[in-house]
């Protein structure tokens, strides 16, 4: 998550959209007073521009470090990386939450399951029965990632990107921005977790699975007008 | 010093020019992202209303020790603090916000200013005649006070919007009109007491001597701002 003074963006952070990826990239366009929650250890090497920084807000708070010297945020109290609209609302207040331009990515939410399996299990073969039985399993625990982008159920955003056309919507962002010069290349952050014999996610799913995933993520199917 | 990104201001908070009494009105209008610098534990205590210090404590080094009021103590070599030199404020928030935003501070006769800061630091002093005076000022050196270092940078004026305390009401109301704040925002009233109504001339502790003084002291600020004896 980020929250750039100087860009005048909010950048709200959905799972398994490349997320991290373009927050170290646009974190290279950020000043000092910006928030920039933190990624993980071997995802903040990866970064080249400013850290993370101003995501505690407690004047004075003490917070667990991690090996990088990186202060853990308390999820109660601090900016953290997929926190909900409404906390980022409530803790910029009206104004600025009016005034900036509040983007994130999205992601056909078919494609998006199988890319959290490969991530949960790294170096797992593309085995479609196995993907189902883990996500008939799991869905039913999870909750919507609705609330990261949305405030009373209404969706949050004034830019929306989207995982499929990943490097032209973040230069489209840029530009948006009001960022000048080539655009940097776009971050590489955990990718390769996925085998490439896995790349159609279709052949992952039976009706019933794929039933589930579109009921778990409908608002966002409506939103975005995803198909399977 | 106030950094409002709600209302893209940054105030210098120059001293003797009733810094304390506007920053308690614009915290009133600040945000909760926004900068704001804590005044004196006992103006905090008394004065404070609304929105109180925060965001001052850059995002670095040790936590810092507790103020009697309970607000951390600033560390002046990392933190943003009530009279931070406009040079710093520049690097602490990067280019960006410092060309965005207005840049507005507070300046006064500095003949008079010397008088006010004579009253401030001896306010425990009984004796507070001209000839006092003339001594503090030499013992003190604060002839040369450093309000020009809080507002330029390599010597040039460093503000979007100068106001004076001589047209004090009259140049904050100016002042919310350039931040586009419509709504009437009466100015606080700190560290009000210790002038005595008596002591409201400042000519009368000047002899040639300390009066040429302030004259050399604050050259830059008589001559950009016009100031005279």
């Amino acid at each position: 998550m980020i929250v750039s003074h100087d860009l005048r963006m909010i950048f709200l952070k959905s799972k398994k959209t490349a997320g991290t990826s373009l927050e170290l990239s646009l974190s290279s366009f950020c000043g000092p007073l910006d928030v920039i929650t933190p990624v993980t250890l071997e995802d903040e090497a990866l970064r080249s521009g400013p850290g993370p920084r101003n995501y505690v807000r407690v004047l004075n708070a003490v917070r667990r470090a991690r090996p990088d010297g990186v202060r853990l945020p308390d999820k109660n109290i601090d900016f953290f990386n997929h926190m909900p609209a409404r906390m980022v609302r409530d803790y910029v207040g009206a104004r600025l939450w009016k005034r900036y331009l509040k983007v994130a990515f999205v992601r056909n939410p078919w494609d998006l399951e199988v890319s959290r399996y490969f991530f949960k299990f790294p170096g797992t073969t593309a085995d479609p029965a196995a993907f189902r039985t883990w996500l008939s399993d799991e869905i039913r625990e999870r909750g919507t990632e609705w609330d990261i982008i949305s405030l009373d159920d209404a969706l949050a955003l004034d830019f929306v990107g989207r995982y499929e056309t990943l490097e032209a919507d973040f230069h489209r962002l840029l530009r948006e921005l009001g960022v000048k010069g080539p655009p940097p290349q776009l971050g590489r952050a955990k990718v390769a977790q996925r085998p490439a014999a896995a790349r159609d996610y279709r052949a992952f799913y039976d009706d019933r699975t794929r039933d589930q995933v579109a009921q778990l993520w409908s608002k966002e199917i409506k939103a975005f007008g995803y198909e399977f | 010093m106030i950094l409002s990104h709600d209302r893209r201001l940054i105030f210098i908070k120059t001293q003797k020019t009733a810094g304390s009494s506007l920053e308690l009105s614009l915290s009133q209008i600040c945000g909760p992202t926004d900068i704001i610098t804590p005044l004196m534990p006992e103006e905090e205590q008394q004065l404070r209303k609304g929105r109180g210090p925060q965001n001052y404590t850059r995002d670095l080094g040790a936590p810092r020790k507790l103020r009697p009021d309970g607000y951390p103590k600033v560390d002046l070599d990392l933190d943003f603090y009530n009279h931070l030199p406009a040079r710093k404020v520049r690097d602490y928030v990067g280019p960006t916000l410092w060309k965005r935003y207005l840049k507005a501070g507070f300046v006064r006769n500095p003949w008079d200013r010397a008088v006010s800061t004579f009253h401030w630091r001896m306010r425990k002093q009984a004796d507070k005649s001209p000839a006092a005076f003339k001594r503090f000022l030499v013992e003190s050196e604060a002839d040369r006070l450093p309000l020009w270092d809080l507002i330029s940078i390599e010597d040039a004026l460093a503000l979007d919007f100068v106001g004076r305390y001589e047209t004090l009401a009259e140049d904050f109301a100016r002042l919310l009109a350039e931040i586009g704040y419509k709504k009437p925002l009466p100015i606080g009233r700190a560290k009000t007491e210790t002038r005595s109504a008596a002591a409201r001339d400042y000519r009368l502790f000047y002899d040639d001597d300390s009066r040429a003084m302030i004259a050399q002291g604050a050259a830059r600020e008589i001559e950009t701002f016009g100031y005279s004896f």
